[in-house]
């Protein structure tokens, strides 16, 4: 049974999505573990998911719903590397989608990074 | 390769179940429980850890702030008759000779037993009621007593083995007419039992546990269940009188202190080749 829905932190949404991901991938923990997670970490994150809906918990499995999945759509889906990793997006990089017909004028500085890659 | 999610959760549903602490922190003990225990189950394979979390459901794991609950119902579970009578009761942890002095988990078992227990309740509060930590205190004061009762204490009898030890030094060197001596714990296993009944003594408890594979009912096919564990046995630093639990005791249970008697994939610190065991109630 899910309890009662508790906010989902900011700082457990990169956590959560790969969660999410291993699951629907049917993986193991280990990109979790190699990002310094230990397994009671891991225990809360599921609690935080379950209570969230995004995933149904019952004596012996875990299986993502579809409100797991549409968090994967609202927060960005990863893919998986061949190395077995996991590519995200990098949420704090991201900037609002431009209109078709917006000029972008970059800085100064960014116009001198571009020459400076060229030489 | 670490855990499944499937597998994350079985164990999270145990310590659920079981009312263990998921997340570290609150008690220093149990700081790294349920982490240790999934390392333990990564450890394992497939068979193994089966048998491990199936054994689990068994386990039972009493915190110390539960042993004055458990002490009430051993003493609840002792007839009036016995003790109704008597004018003095005295109470002395159970220990052999050789361990006198030292403070072990029965030291403390007396005196929560008479001020928290026997000086609360009507049948017993009226008693002349003294507690001593050897039995060589209590002859050196009551060297004459009579008309008493005398409760020998320990939080855990395994296979019985240091009670009997303390009985025999009681009858050869304490030994007073006419007292009665009843043996009280928290917790014991039914082979403990079973060896003070064939020397005539009669146990008092909170918690009696039987062989956690050869007597379990969870455990289809023992033989395989035991020939498993000896497989992961093989791997650790033990004695040979410490397979599947001191004498074969086949415990699953953890006290102050995990006691010897529990099978030692739960509590064996060291691998043979001298690597760490991640063992979830260690010694």
């Amino acid at each position: 049974m899910a309890g009662t829905l508790s906010e989902i932190r900011a700082e457990d949404v990169p956590n959560l999505k790969l969660l999410v991901q291993l699951l629907i991938a049917n993986k193991g923990t280990d990109p979790l573990v190699k990002r310094g997670l230990l397994y009671s970490q891991i225990a809360r994150l599921l609690t935080i998911a379950h209570e969230n809906r995004l995933l149904s918990l019952s004596n012996e499995s875990v299986e993502v719903t579809e409100e797991g999945r549409e968090f994967l759509q609202t927060h960005g889906e990863s893919r998986p590397r061949s190395d077995g990793g996991w590519i995200s997006p990098q949420d704090s990089e991201r900037i609002e989608k431009s209109a078709d017909e917006d000029v972008y004028l970059p800085s100064k500085a960014v116009v001198r990074a571009f020459h400076e890659e060229d030489h | 390769m670490a855990l499944g999610l499937n597998e994350i959760q079985r164990i999270r549903r145990i310590f659920e179940a079981k009312g263990w602490p998921i997340n570290e922190g609150e008690i220093p003990e149990q700081k790294d429980l349920f982490n240790n225990f999934c390392n333990l189950i990564d450890r394992l394979g497939d068979e193994e850890k089966e048998l491990i979390l199936l054994i689990s459901n068994d386990f039972i794991k009493i915190d110390v702030v539960a042993y004055l609950l458990h002490l009430n119902r051993a003493f609840f579970s002792i007839p009036a008759e016995l003790y109704k009578d008597r004018t003095h009761i005295f109470c002395v942890p159970a220990m052999p000779p050789k361990q006198i002095g030292r403070i072990k988990s029965p030291s403390i078992i007396p005196y929560q037993f008479q001020h928290l227990i026997l000086r609360q309740q009507e049948e017993t509060k009226n008693k002349k009621i003294v507690s001593y930590d050897s039995l060589e205190y209590l002859t050196k004061n009551h060297a004459k007593r009579s008309n008493s009762i005398l409760f020998l204490m320990d939080d855990f009898v395994g296979t019985g083995e240091t009670l009997l030890q303390t009985l025999e030094h009681y009858n050869d060197n304490h030994k007073v007419p006419d007292e009665i001596v009843l043996v009280v714990c928290i917790a014991c296993l039914s082979i403990g039992i079973k060896a003070l009944h064939e020397f005539g003594y009669g146990l008092f408890f909170s918690i009696m546990q039987k062989r956690g594979i050869s007597d379990s009912i969870r455990v289809k096919n023992k033989l395989l269940a035991l020939s498993t564990m000896d497989k992961m046995e093989r791997r650790l630093m033990i004695t040979p009188l410490e397979k599947h639990g001191y004498m074969n005791s086949e415990g699953l249970i953890s006290l102050i202190r995990t006691p010897d008697n529990t099978f030692p994939v739960f509590w064996c610190p060291t691998t043979r080749s001298h690597e760490k065991w991640p063992a979830p109630f260690p010694r």
